[in-house]
């Protein structure tokens, strides 16, 4: 058993302050992906789980224990660096067996398959006797995931494991770590950028920024449901639109010249809507007018920029819908799918 | 084109000169000296004469103990001071500077430093009286008690010329990247193991360096013995010193010269081979 439990951590460098007041629980052989743009605090809130680097404050638990004061070594994990730190000065086979040895786990016999076994599932195996310096930064990348794997941690921190390697590679071994984390039950947490990954690989995404978590929760649920104005416009591709709207009455909205329902409460509000939950309006249905800009046909969906007052919307629709630049198009939001904000304090608003 | 290549030669064509104005020309002639004879003739005369000398043995054996000694404590002392270095969170300057004043100050006026220490009347003699451990100055440095000279020159050498080998060292261990010891210890190297397993070979070259330096400027030990023991502790540095000035004979004073170059450049070329760092695990 080895949930992760961070409770309230705080972390500044010199002035600057990393990480606010951090709190997340990993529960065991649960697969968190951290999610956030750059220089959020991903890595250093990993760090600090790995014991790399102290807190100013807050606790981590590992399991039932309290692991604040024990070193890395003592904390039962294993990591994937962001930059790798493989060992120049070794070959592939010694670096994947390094924490095995270190650990004294094992006949030599035993390793050496644990060795074949890790360095097969990233595909490395036909370069096992080289020097890590001889090999590319997807292949060393690819030595760091191995040294993690060999060791079968309880619980795996990997910090954009997979970030050098190709699209195609990337996506089979995303699959494969998938397979095998919960084969092994492994509680892991995963930093990324990429959102694809962290929606196709999490059990829950922890979105990250400014040194705060936003929003954990399943990757449909943050989707559907981003609890402030960060989460909608960072997941989704393209992200949520937000349009200005008045209230007119209590619980009636309008936006431009189409009124809606809404939150009763609020003079004003953002209303979220995904670009493929708006809907071609029917002639003479209230709708949201906009005049096309671009549209970038996409094979599997259509998408469309629009100017709608001096604001731009998307829309993602049918692919076969005849639109082109000029044409005016008149849209309906989806009436469960619309999502109300505080322009304010920018979290989400209940209807 | 070829103007541009021949640029460095020609930039470097002045050091060059003058090294060979002030190294490779005397050098050759100490060769010339060291194997002529009586007459001007190739002979080995010089080098018989030099074997044959009571005090030759005594200088090989005593010139290879104390490399043997003094280098490999040099090299210890300099290893477990660089990684205490290494763990300060600051001061680490600090320290560094206070270790390397002995290397500012020549070997001459080291040996002097410490004679004023072990002679009778030094300072080790009064500590000892004052805590009642002796009954009169002993004589620590003469020919009578070669053990304590020895020691002596080993202390003093060990005083005057570990720094060097410290900087050395630390300016090796400040290149090796902050992750790998991180790695190593997620995964559960202890401080001893991250010592064996990241520190000593990824400074094997720092290590080498330090290494030749050190025995080269050993086996060259001179002012220090000379100044604590005179001709007591005969060094082969000493002996060429006394055959050119007391002996007047600069053929087996190069002689001695060109031992001292041989053994060097032997130790060199075994460090060179036991050292040698494979080139593909240079990341
Ligand atoms: N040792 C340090 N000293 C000073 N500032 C630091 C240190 N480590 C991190 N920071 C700062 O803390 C912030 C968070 O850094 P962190 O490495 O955690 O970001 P990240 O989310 O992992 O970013 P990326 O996605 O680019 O890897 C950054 O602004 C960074 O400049
Ligand atoms: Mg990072």
């Amino acid at each position: 058993m080895a949930r992760i439990l961070v409770e309230d951590i705080k972390k500044t460098f010199g002035k600057f302050v990393a990480l606010k007041s951090v709190t997340m629980e990993v529960a065991d052989g649960e697969f968190t992906v951290l999610l956030g743009p750059s220089g959020c605090g991903k890595t250093t809130l990993l760090r600090i789980i790995a014991g790399l680097e102290t807190a100013d404050r807050g606790e981590v638990r590992i399991g039932e224990r309290r692991v604040d004061h024990l070193p890395p070594r003592s904390r039962n994990i294993a990591m994937v660096f962001q930059n790798y730190a493989v060992f120049p000065h070794m070959t592939v086979f010694e670096n994947i067996t390094f924490g095995l040895r270190m650990q004294k786990r094992g006949s030599e016999e035993e390793i050496r398959r644990t060795a074949r076994w890790a360095a097969e599932l990233v595909h490395i195996e036909s370069q096992l006797d080289k020097y890590t310096g001889q090999l590319s930064g997807g292949q060393r990348q690819r030595v760091a995931v191995a040294r993690a794997l060999a060791v079968r941690p309880q619980v795996l921190l990997m910090d954009e494991p997979l970030s050098n390697l190709d699209a195609l590679l990337r996506l089979e071994m995303r699959a494969e770590l998938k397979t095998i984390l919960r084969e092994c039950a492994t509680t892991t947490i995963y930093v990324t950028h990429d959102q694809v990954e962290a929606m196709s690989l999490a059990d829950r995404i922890a979105i990250m920024h400014g040194g705060e978590i936003e929003q954990y929760d399943t990757p449909l649920e943050i989707y559907r449901n981003p609890a402030t104005l960060f989460c909608g416009g960072f997941i989704g591709s393209p992200p949520m639109n937000f349009l200005e709207a008045e209230a007119v009455a209590p619980g009636r909205w309008r936006i431009g010249d189409f009124e809606l329902a809404g939150p009763a409460e609020g003079a004003r509000l953002l209303l979220g809507i995904r670009p493929e939950d708006l809907e071609p309006a029917g002639e003479g249905e209230p709708a949201l007018v906009g005049t096309v800009q671009v549209v970038e046909p996409l094979g599997s969906h259509l998408l469309a920029t629009l100017r709608l007052d001096g604001r731009l919307l998307r829309f993602a629709g049918d692919a076969d819908l005849p639109l082109r630049p000029g044409d005016t198009l008149r849209l309906r939001p989806r009436a469960d799918r619309l999502r109300w904000f505080d322009p304010e304090s920018e979290r989400a608003v209940r209807s | 084109m070829t103007g541009e290549r021949a640029l460095p030669y020609l930039l470097l064509a002045p050091s060059l000169l003058f090294l060979a104005l002030l190294f490779l020309w005397p050098l050759a002639e100490a060769f010339l000296v060291a194997f002529s004879g009586p007459g001007g003739q190739w002979s080995l005369v010089n080098f018989r004469e030099m074997a044959e000398d009571l005090n030759f043995a005594d200088a090989v054996r005593n010139t290879l103990l104390l490399v043997a000694v003094v280098v490999p404590i040099q090299l210890a002392l300099a290893l477990g001071l660089g990684v205490l270095l290494g763990s300060l969170d600051r001061g680490r300057d600090g320290f560094l500077y206070i270790w390397t004043i002995p290397l500012g100050i020549s070997d001459l006026a080291a040996g002097i430093l410490w004679l004023a220490m072990l002679s009778e009347r030094g300072y080790l003699n009064s500590l000892l009286a004052a805590l009642g451990l002796v009954e009169g100055p002993v004589l620590w440095l003469s020919y009578e008690t070669p053990l304590a000279l020895f020691l002596a020159v080993v202390v003093a050498e060990v005083w005057r010329a570990t720094a060097i080998v410290l900087v050395i060292l630390v300016a090796g261990m400040q290149l090796i990247p902050k992750e790998y010891y991180e790695a190593a210890e997620v995964f559960g190297a202890g401080a001893f193991q991250r010592f064996r397993r990241i520190t000593l070979p990824l400074l094997k070259p720092s290590i080498q360096t330090a290494l030749i330096l050190r025995t080269i400027l050993a086996f060259e030990v001179f002012a220090v013995v000379v100044v604590l023991g005179g001709r007591d502790l005969p060094v082969l540095a000493g002996e060429a010193f006394a055959w050119q000035y007391d002996y007047r004979n600069a053929g087996v004073a190069s002689a001695y010269a060109v031992l001292i170059l041989t053994v060097s450049l032997a130790a060199t070329w075994l460090y060179l081979r036991l050292l040698r760092v494979r080139e593909e695990s240079l990341a």
